[in-house]
């Protein structure tokens, strides 16, 4: 055995580490010059450049003008860089950039408002040039929509206000956008709920879905939009606002406990509700214990539900990030948080109440996993009056305190 | 109840990788230089973790270190990789099924690794990168690389040259040609 071992590590020592030019250059060059890196080490360093300082930078040496822009996997055309092109000609400049940046995969077009008419072009330049597109990102809207019609197999991703902007063929009222990966709109009406109905059956391959408000009372239409979401089991990511929840119970809970019980990819889970009434908040609440996968949870609660805040969350074995938003919690909502969340490693708190002394901090150090905490606290709280730092000395797996004040961040390191 | 048939399969898993990093093991600097480093943490080099496999957890324990033959990793590169490694090792592990690496891309460096790489010796700098690189680290090559970036950052390319000791093998016609094909970044909007 002993013999086997050194055979090994004696091939080691002469292991090349994949890159011939860099052991060649290490010789050649100063240890302290960039020169001494080989191509592929030095485009893996030039790959955190932001896309203005790669072309900016190109002309440094030979080997940047070789490299920098390999790593070029993902492209943000928005108006302000078509209006900083506009100077010389678009056609030309993006057909530059885009023999450039070969390797592109990804376009994100969400920042284009006012200058939507260049997308068609803008878009055919770079599918010409960049073989390994496959995704595209815009928000749709009227005057997008005949882009839709054109490069529509490449949109992986949408915004938009209303669901029925996913109809993209408005004179045959039937085209809707298919395939998507992520999809996010604003505003859901009750009489959505056939094109919803169209919509998930078309976009079954979903992954990530953000509702962002919904004013109405959804009492009668929480169900049936929970139910069709619930069709999507491919989800892994869910944000939902639900708006005005008045006096009928079980309703959210109910609905909320189908979208738990079909969707079992779901790890990432955001909601926010809009009712003040803690009963009718406990409840939904009480949904997740069908939400045993999720890893993240973001939760804004508007209602006064301390000390039943955790107690659902004991269901969710797995999570690891949880972020609180939730204007009327005290201290008391944390007792013995660390029995319902064992395995908690980032907590976010926004502080809207100065819970955070002693008692609360206490509670806070019992977490066995926790790593990162991060607090954003009301703007004239006074952190100097406020030591964190003993709190490393009592929770085991601390590394990281973030306090946020008043456009001043305070951290904490162990 | 539907979450109570779900078995938890992670929670053991941390354990052991708390348990594994008690376990010490040696590492050997192309310098001859010993250094210890727990187990979990050293694993999160590639390299490393490929030869404790092939091996056997008990061979690298019982036996002589592991020999890291690459030239950039000196005494000085080895203890700031070990410093690092045994920072991170029970950090969240990447979730595929998300977009986390590419938003880990686009992060800044936390508080605590800007302290880190903020070395003064330039050498020592790439050094640490390269022999990341060398170990198979991704994560601290990440750092590295941030770092560098972030120094050069809207710099023109003479400072970045004299920054990073780079030889300019243009000529200034070549140099100009290329000014001229990127004009519009110098464009004000």
């Amino acid at each position: 055995m002993t013999q086997e071992v050194t055979q090994m590590m004696e091939s080691l020592e002469t292991t090349d580490d994949g890159n011939g030019d860099n052991r060649q250059q290490s010789k050649t060059y100063a240890k302290y010059s960039m020169d001494r890196f080989g191509d592929d080490m030095c485009g893996l360093i030039l790959s955190y450049l932001s896309f203005k300082d790669r072309f900016r930078l190109e002309c440094v040496s030979k080997q940047f003008q070789r490299t920098v822009f390999d790593s070029v996997i993902d492209i943000n055309i928005n108006d302000r860089l078509i209006r900083q092109i506009q100077r010389t000609t678009i056609t030309q400049t993006i057909a530059t950039i885009a023999t450039k940046c070969p390797n592109i995969e990804t376009i994100d077009l969400r920042g284009m408002f006012i200058k939507c008419e260049h997308i068609p072009e803008v878009l055919r330049l770079f599918r010409d040039n960049c073989l390994n597109l496959r995704e595209v990102y815009c928000n749709l809207r009227s005057n997008t929509a005949q882009l839709y019609q054109q490069f529509g197999p490449l949109v992986t991703r949408i915004e938009c206000n209303d669901l029925s902007d996913t109809v993209v063929d408005t004179t045959s009222g039937q085209q809707l956008v298919n395939n998507l990966k992520t999809f996010s709109f604003h505003f859901y009406y009750p009489n959505d709920t056939q094109l919803l109905s169209a919509f998930v059956a078309h976009n079954q391959c979903l992954k990530s879905v953000d509702f962002k408000e919904m004013y109405i009372d959804l009492n009668d239409t929480i169900p049936e939009m929970c139910g069709q979401l619930s069709r999507l089991t491919q989800l892994r990511e869910l944000s939902l606002r639900l708006g005005i929840m008045n006096s009928k119970t079980l309703v959210a809970n109910q609905s909320l406990r189908t979208i738990g019980e079909n969707c079992k990819q779901l790890q990432r889970l955001s909601l926010e509700f809009g009712s003040e009434s803690p009963v009718l908040n406990v409840e939904a609440l009480d949904s997740l214990r069908y939400y045993c996968r999720l890893k993240r949870l973001h939760l804004t609660i508007n209602a006064a539900i301390d000390d039943q805040l955790f107690d659902p969350l004991r269901h969710c074995k797995r999570l690891t990030h949880l972020e609180l938003y939730l204007p009327r919690m005290t201290a008391k909502a944390f007792i013995n948080c660390f029995k319902n969340c064992p395995r908690l490693q980032y907590l976010y708190i926004h502080d809207f109440n100065d819970i955070m002394g002693a008692e609360c901090l206490d509670e806070l150090s019992r977490l066995p996993a926790l790593q990162t905490l991060i607090i954003f606290f009301r703007r004239d709280y006074d952190l100097i009056n406020n030591d964190f730092s003993d709190l490393f000395t009592r929770s085991a797996k601390l590394k990281c305190i973030r306090l946020h004040v008043n456009n001043g961040i305070k951290f904490y390191y162990r | 109840m539907a979450d109570n048939a779900d078995h938890i399969d992670g929670d053991d898993n941390e354990d052991v990788r708390a348990q594994q990093n008690l376990i010490k093991i040696k590492l050997k600097s192309s310098e001859g230089g010993i250094y210890e480093c727990g187990l979990t943490a050293a694993k999160m080099s590639d390299l490393v973790k490929n030869m404790v496999e092939s091996l056997g957890t008990d061979a690298v324990v019982t036996t002589e270190p592991i020999i890291l033959g690459n030239e950039a990793v000196t005494d000085a590169a080895l203890k700031k990789i070990i410093e690092w490694v045994e920072f991170h090792w029970d950090d969240p592990p990447v979730d595929h099924d998300f977009e986390d690496e590419k938003d880990r891309r686009n992060e800044e460096l936390s508080h605590w690794d800007k302290q880190f790489i903020d070395v003064d010796d330039q050498a020592l700098l790439f050094d640490v990168i390269a022999a990341a690189n060398y170990m198979d680290i991704k994560g601290l090559v990440e750092v590295g690389a941030k770092h560098i970036c972030s120094k050069i950052r809207g710099k023109s390319c003479q400072e970045v040259r004299e920054m990073l000791k780079i030889t300019n093998d243009f000529t200034a016609e070549e140099e100009d040609a290329i000014h001229k094909e990127n004009a519009w970044i110098y464009a004000k909007d």
